[in-house]
């Protein structure tokens, strides 16, 4: 007979697909009634108010009419009455179009319809002539083009909010029971009665789980009496069996990150806003101070943080995490002045610092190697969805509750995924102080690989500049410069984070089928400032698209060589430093970019105005990218003419 | 679907106070067609008995205008309309407010207690001074059009949310179903081995039911019986 734990385990990823499916599914379906019906619902209360519009200038009209009527002349003979008529109708998007009739005749009239007219006119003064309008009926449409965009948008956010929580649901109900419930039976049949399952619920598991563990508890207090008489055998003290699981952290991170992105569309916007007393830079520059402080602030206790939750333990991290970045959002929403809003944001990265740090340490303890490996998979998924969900929703709701409300809302959901991982978490994750003291590593050593440093410089660092200078700081203010609200900035801005998930399996299936990693990792870094220098003179929404949209390509396809990359050129280090601390060091010097890029940036703009700030910027991203080139094509040229020699 | 119905209600908003605005400027045109033909007579502003007109026009046109101002850069109110009769006790506030916006742009928007207002900046009179003209709409009867538009989402909100769950709570029960039967072979061989006296057993064992058995031996302190069971 087949054995039914096997069975439901074999049945999960069939599970999840169709479960994942079918919310999808019915929520999809879902807002899309529901949105179809507000626009019609809209579209019927908003009619009457354009048709008051057009009504009343149509009145106007008529009495300009009546007063050549009643002074008796021929409106045949009144000069540019055609124009006039056109002009008007020009002048109100809502009217499609204005005729002066004679009975039935077209007399004056600015184009030919083929409809019948919306209103007509009676002008004073003559009986023969009507004024008639016919309204443009897609007017109401194109009013609420922005709505249709922000549903996109809204589904999009959905259908990302179904991944994150059909996986959590099927992770905490059933995947995560199971395999527990698999592990204490192994553990049982070693004989190995140390621990129990506890689990919460009415399904088979938990009440199986539970029946299994009073047995092991009643032996073990039995044993606990024969031990008084000196009989003791295997079984000590019984203690809950506790196993790390992604699920732990996919909420709470989820909402951490999407808490913090909520202000990254029109943060240097509610900056220029909020406004300052110094003066000793300029206004510009000052803009990206906030951006700047939570990145340095990152960069600077990243890695301090790894250990931190390394001694301390990641559930305590993270918890104490949290008071530094509820802070940071609070004192961001009440700030008066540029410096608290980068005292705020720099409160914040302290606390995103720990709090990111401590969930990948998290995910990495994880005890079974393949669910480690595709955690931290699941982690750069969690970290770039609930970036692209906080953009979008935070800049659709800053048009209505305004910066201070999203900036205390943001606080909220801190709190939430605070008391969500005070729940979740484990608390015993931390290793032994022996263990962590031992694990030191000789960045020197690694830094005098000459190539490396060069790939840093002229690459990495790059790459993270053009990120945060371009992206996180021209695109809000040069767009709001252009006269989009913070929601279309917002789903500008959501072009590169989907184009770099979306791009990211093709770029690691190029760099792996035979790609030379060099060469992708070159043009990848040239094309990301190709855009920014092809596009930096057309000022229109099209042509930032554009400019986000090659280096959101450009960056996914470098993604996956740049590692490679780094490891083929600092293999002779790999051995003594191990892989991760060398990739350890490119992401912690990579974040030097993050740091300059705003500032870089806010000081362009000051000196140069955004077009050429963005051209600048452009030119230095792809000519890093020819000096990257350069060099390295110098050293294969004296490594071959050593050869020959 | 809640934050989408909540989302498109602002937007809602947003578009109805935009179009009342776009329809404030129809009515400026109208305004300030007739006090540039005033002054093109030579006429006093502030005399201008046709602008009492206009402004009587303009409110008969739309029932939801309380009061229309018309004032000059320095302060000055030079013609007004007053729906209620009632004279507005904070108009000069109003008007304070309303020429530190226009500082900012031609088209402002002012919100006081009982009132939204759509100001626009209209001409320039010969000597040099800013007219402008502030139409302020009925905040009641915005407010009465929006509770209709609330509640209307809300139900359509509702009507929606409520098969969809029915419809997904059916599916998810049929996607579960196969689970559901191993789950409850797993709790009857369980209950069989450890509840009911700890020697029952099942109708029918499976391998499961055999490291049951295993497991209660152990824990028993016996060497494991499965096997023979089995046999």
């Amino acid at each position: 007979m087949i054995n039914p734990l096997e069975a439901a385990n074999s049945e999960l990823p069939k599970l999840k697909r169709e479960l994942f499916g079918v919310i999808m599914l019915v929520v999809v379906a879902a807002t899309l009634v529901v949105s179809w019906k507000t626009l019609d619902l809209f579209e019927e209360k908003l009619n009457p108010l354009i048709t008051k519009k057009v009504s009343l200038i149509g009145e106007q009209i008529a009495d300009d009419l009546a007063l050549v009527a009643i002074n008796g002349i021929p409106f045949s003979r009144v000069p540019d009455l055609k124009k006039y008529l056109q002009t008007t109708a020009q002048q109100h998007p809502e009217i499609d179009h204005v005729a002066l009739y004679r009975n039935a005749d077209d007399l004056l009239a600015s184009g030919n319809p083929e409809r019948d007219f919306d209103l007509s006119f009676n002008i004073s003064g003559t009986d023969q002539f009507r004024l008639q309008i016919w309204i443009d009926q897609k007017f109401t449409q194109k009013s609420m083009e922005n709505i249709i965009f922000d549903i996109g948008v809204l589904i999009f956010v959905g259908f990302i909010l179904c991944i994150e929580i059909t996986l959590s649901l099927v992770a905490f109900n059933i995947t995560n029971p199971l395999s527990r419930f698999r592990l204490v039976l192994l553990r049982y049949q070693a004989g190995d009665f140390s621990r129990v399952l506890l689990l919460r619920g009415k399904d088979a598991i938990a009440s199986s789980s539970r029946v299994i563990a009073k047995a092991v508890n009643d032996r073990a207090r039995q044993e606990q009496g024969d031990k008084v008489v000196g009989q003791n055998k295997k079984f000590g003290s019984v203690k809950p069996l506790q196993q790390r699981s992604v699920a732990d952290v996919r909420i709470p991170l989820f909402i951490f990150v999407f808490a913090d992105e909520l202000q990254k569309s029109f943060m240097p916007v509610f900056v220029k806003e909020v406004g300052t007393s110094l003066t000793f830079l300029p206004l510009d520059v000052l803009l990206g101070l906030p951006i700047m402080a939570f990145m340095a602030m990152i960069a600077i206790f990243t890695p301090l943080a790894g250990r931190w939750s390394d001694a301390y333990g990641s559930k305590k991290i993270y918890l104490f995490g949290l008071i530094p970045a509820f802070s940071g959002h609070l004192v961001c929403g009440f700030a008066n002045d540029v410096v608290w809003i980068v005292f705020g944001r720099a409160l914040t990265g302290f606390g995103y610092a720990m709090i990111v740090i401590c969930c990948q340490g998290y995910i990495a303890g994880i005890s079974e190697s393949k669910e480690r490996a595709s955690g931290m998979a699941a982690f750069v998924g969690i970290l770039m969805s609930a970036s692209m969900a906080g953009i979008a929703i935070g800049g659709i709701l800053v048009e209505r509750i305004g910066f201070q409300n999203i900036f205390a809302l943001s606080a909220g959901l801190t709190l939430i995924a605070g008391l969500i991982a005070y729940s979740f978490f484990i608390s015993e994750d931390m290793k032994s102080r022996e263990g962590f003291a031992r694990e030191k590593t000789s960045f020197l050593k690694i830094l005098s690989n000459t190539k490396f440093l060069v790939t840093i410089l002229m690459s990495a660092i790059p790459a993270k500049i053009i990120l945060t200078g371009f992206i996180y700081f021209i695109i809000p203010l040069y767009l709001f410069s252009l006269g989009s609200s913070a929601a279309e900035t917002a789903r500008v801005m959501m072009i590169y984070p989907i184009l770099v998930i979306a791009l990211g399996p093709l770029s690691a299936w190029v760099a792996g089928h035979g790609a030379r990693t060099f060469k992708v990792l070159v043009f990848g870094c040239f094309f990301s400032g190709v855009g920014l220098i092809i596009f930096h003179q057309s000022q229109t929404v099209l042509a930032v698209i554009l400019m986000i949209f090659l280096m959101g390509v450009a960056h996914a396809f470098m993604k996956a060589p740049q590692i490679n990359f780094i490891m083929e050129i600092a293999e002779t280090e790999m051995p003594d430093q191990g892989r991760t601390a060398i990739l350890g060091l490119l992401r912690t010097l990579e974040r030097i970019g993050s740091v300059i890029g705003p500032l870089l940036a806010g000081a362009l703009v000051a000196f140069f105005g955004f077009s050429n700030a963005i051209l600048v910027i452009g030119c230095l991203i792809s000519g890093s990218a020819v000096a990257m080139l350069c060099y390295f094509a110098k050293l294969n040229l004296n490594a071959s003419t050593v050869d020959n020699d | 679907m809640g934050v989408l119905v909540f989302l498109s209600y602002f937007k809602y908003l947003n578009l109805v106070e935009e179009f009342t605005s776009s329809q404030a400027a129809a009515f400026s045109a109208d305004l300030k067609q007739t006090a540039l033909k005033a002054e093109t007579l030579g006429l006093k502003l502030e005399n201008l008995e046709q602008f009492k007109e206009v402004l009587e026009r303009i409110a008969d046109k739309e029932d939801r205008i309380a009061t229309i101002l018309i004032f000059n850069s320095r302060g000055k109110i030079i013609s007004q309309f007053d729906r209620n009769q009632t004279g507005l006790t904070y108009e000069k506030d109003i008007v304070a407010s309303s020429i530190m916006k226009s500082k900012a742009g031609n088209t402002w928007t002012l919100f006081t207690e009982k009132n939204v207002g759509f100001g626009r900046y209209l001409f320039t009179d010969m000597i040099g001074t800013k007219i402008f003209g502030l139409f302020l709409y009925d905040r009641e009867a915005f407010q009465s059009e929006n509770k209709v538009i609330k509640r209307d989402l809300i139900a359509l909100c509702l009507f929606v949310v409520g098969p969809s769950v029915f419809i997904l709570a059916l599916m998810i029960f049929l996607i579960f179903r196969p689970i559901q039967s191993a789950y409850n072979q797993i709790r009857e061989e369980t209950t069989s081995y450890f509840v009911d006296g700890i020697v029952g057993t099942p109708s029918q064992r499976s391998e499961y039911g055999e490291s049951m058995i295993e497991i209660r031996d152990l824990l028993q302190g016996r060497k494991s019986t499965s096997q023979d069971e089995v046999r």
